[in-house]
């Protein structure tokens, strides 16, 4: 399978504009057509490492990102996200097109792939063996993880731990990472080669820069992983770090709360749950410092 | 929009040939299933697939990846319905006190006595009616048990108690499950007015719930009224094929379909009744004599035809917009006197234009995006 990075820049925005470009990301099968060049950037920088699918394979989502037209659109530039053709969230500032994107996709999956559990959690990798770290916006997991992933981790995904109800296996997603605030300067610091995204400012929440998920979270992209360690993250400047064990139960209610489509699947949701529990240690991890969380993290 | 795409009209035969002929879903190539999955989850019918193949023994004979997004609206679908049950409970346990017969109507009714449509079928509000005398007491009622207006704006809640035949709409503050309590099945300011009466009389009560459902012709004929006088298509498709799964069903009985037929006339209903009966011959009896050419067909049929397209953008074409804009004026026309009828669509006009040139895009509307919000 070809990359994105092999295709030809003209090429691709000739491709979004018309039949759209297939891709997978993780086991699914996504189709974007975009006629904005915010949107073939975003594509050609941040997702260069994906695989390009061919246009008769089928398609899980389909998608389309668009200038609003209209009188609306004289006064003001705004991007109009599709999905199924039908509009999904109201049209944002054409800057923040791929943002709305990232967010559609997250929607989409979390809202139609029900042979997963999908947890709002960044999963990470060694030897096998997944991290998950579990996090409402704001706790310092998308940060974390990024951190982490240049530092001998392998990114399963940022937002979405997708625990396969069939195997209990984390399946990978990688995507780009969302760095929000402060977190974009600190990431550019602590892993210089790392590609990053434009810097989309006046979001809902604050300024938001995309990452592209390093070239090695692809070569695995088909092995999931077994879950090992639960660890629930909190920013905390000024005190050392801390790790401190959570109780199984407890730490089974705080992940259904994190669970994104955990109400529907019902008892196979709640089984999946207690089953993924069961197999990990879980802790509550407070850090200031990156360094502390890396030096750390050698011995999760 | 993937290369070559068919028609609306062969989009529609595609869907509607895969539900009806479920053994022949296992030669669809994945490019078709990516036309099939969107168009039948749109139209509101993936899970009603997904059952069809099932029943058919075909399910495990399709791709693994199209056969999850089947198996996912129906497990949603199934979840739709449980709750269903479980509102219909606390709806009937709210308002027996009043003493007065609360018939279900539409997709309640179905999912309430088990008929065929109830299978594999979304739900949004519930329908339910009950005599216009008990209308205050029942609205007060639903509110103390936790149900408010889910429209603020006063012309819309003037609009529904003056004009039309049911309360605002009304949402319950935690479960976000929308009623709509009507006292008849149609507007007492519509043209041809459908006397509520006879319905009640012929309504049966169910067996395990304080609350009644229309009897079969009645249960159809408010369907077809309602697809076809009120000018609203969201689930068109899936709204005709539930006509004639009932249909299918009851007239298992030879002498239904002349009892439906003289119950249509009583209602004055029989318009609605034999443009369902029409479409439905034409888009899902296998058996249909040769189509009529379109050169013979009624303006109103053709349009019709149109408004039963697949709710999804390759099947919205500039055709299907007009037909559907022109069957919104009529179903308003039918629904008000012209007296009424011109502020009400003037008013709405101008909200429509305020709305689009206003700089901040409005709040996103919850249930749409209220997911996504947890997302970013």
């Amino acid at each position: 399978m070809t990359a994105i990075a092999a295709i030809d820049r003209a090429d691709l925005a000739r491709l979004m504009a018309g039949p759209g470009l297939a891709f997978r990301a993780g086991p699914f099968t996504v189709r974007v057509r975009s006629s904005l060049a915010g949107m073939v950037d975003h594509f050609a920088t941040l997702y260069a490492d994906h695989d390009v699918q061919d246009n008769d394979a089928f398609v899980d989502f389909d998608f389309s990102l668009d200038r609003i037209g209209g009188p609306r659109g004289w006064l003001r530039p705004l991007a109009v996200l599709r999905f199924d053709t039908k509009r999904l969230f109201e049209p944002l500032p054409l800057e923040q097109a791929p943002a709305m994107m990232e967010w559609g996709l997250n929607w989409a999956i979390a809202t139609h792939a029900l042979h997963f559990l999908i947890l709002h959690a960044a999963v990470i990798a060694r030897d096998g063996r997944a991290l998950v770290l579990p996090g409402p916006p704001g706790a310092g997991k998308s940060t974390l993880c990024a951190a982490l992933i240049h530092r001998g981790w392998r990114l399963l995904s940022d937002e979405l731990a997708l625990v396969s109800l069939h195997d209990g296996l984390i399946h990978p997603i990688p995507r780009p990472v969302s760095l929000k605030g402060q977190a974009i300067d600190v990431i550019r610091g602590w892993a210089p080669q790392a590609v990053l995204g434009r810097r989309i400012t006046a979001t809902r929440k604050g300024d938001l820069s995309l990452m592209r998920p390093p070239a090695g979270s692809h070569g695995d992209v088909e092995r999931p992983a077994r879950p090992h360690r639960v660890i629930f993250p909190q920013y905390l400047a000024g005190p050392p770090p801390r790790l401190s064990p959570r109780p199984r139960a407890e730490s089974a209610i705080e992940l259904a709360r994190n669970g994104l489509n955990y109400g529907i699947l019902g008892r196979a949701g709640f089984h999946a749950l207690i089953d993924l529990v069961e197999q990990c240690d879980c802790y509550d991890f407070t850090y200031g410092e990156l360094d502390d969380a890396a030096r750390l993290s050698e011995s999760w | 929009m993937p290369p070559a795409c068919p028609s609306p009209g062969d989009l529609r035969a595609l869907v509607l040939a895969t539900l009806q002929r479920p053994e022949q879903a296992a030669i669809l190539t994945p490019g078709q299933w990516s036309l099939v999955v969107p168009l039948a989850r749109q139209s509101g019918l993936l899970a009603r697939l997904c059952v069809a193949l099932e029943t058919a023994g075909m399910l495990e004979r399709i791709p693994e990846a199209p056969r999850r997004h089947l198996e996912a609206a129906r497990l949603v679908a199934d979840h739709h319905r449980h709750d269903l049950l479980i509102e219909l409970r606390r709806i009937a346990d709210t308002l027996e006190p009043l003493g007065v017969p609360v018939v279900l109507l539409k997709g309640a009714a179905y999912a309430a006595a088990g008929l065929p449509p109830a299978r594999g079928r979304t739900f949004s509000d519930i329908d339910l009616m009950v005599p216009r005398t008990a209308l205050e007491q029942a609205e007060s009622a639903l509110m103390l048990a936790g149900w408010v207006a889910a429209k603020t704006d006063p012309y819309d809640r003037a609009y529904y108690r003056r004009w039309m035949h049911q309360l605002p709409p009304m949402r319950h503050l935690r479960r976000l499950t929308v009623i709509d309590v009507h006292h008849a099945i149609a507007p007492p300011t519509a043209r041809h007015r459908v006397d509520p009466a006879p319905i009640f009389a012929a309504s049966t009560p169910l067996a395990d719930l304080k609350m009644r459902i229309p009897a079969p012709e009645d249960l159809i004929l408010h369907s077809a009224s309602h697809l076809f006088n009120e000018g609203v298509f969201t689930h068109a498709l899936r709204d005709l094929w539930d006509i004639d799964l009932l249909l299918r069903h009851f007239s298992q009985e030879s002498e239904f379909r002349h009892r439906l037929a003289e119950r249509a006339r009583l209602l004055g209903l029989t318009d609605p009744l034999a443009r369902a009966l029409f479409h439905a011959r034409q888009l899902f009896d296998a058996d249909a004599s040769p189509s009529i050419p379109w050169r013979n067909r009624s303006v109103m049929a053709l349009l019709f035809d149109r408004a039963l397209l697949p709710a999804h953008g390759l099947c919205r074409t500039w055709p299907t917009s007009l037909a559907l804009g022109a069957l919104y004026l009529r179903g308003h026309w039918l629904r008000m006197p012209l007296r009424l009828l011109l502020p009400h669509l003037a008013r709405k006009g101008w909200l429509e234009v305020r709305q689009g040139v206003r700089a901040e895009p409005h709040m996103p509307h919850r249930t749409r995006t209220q997911c996504a919000d947890d997302l970013r």
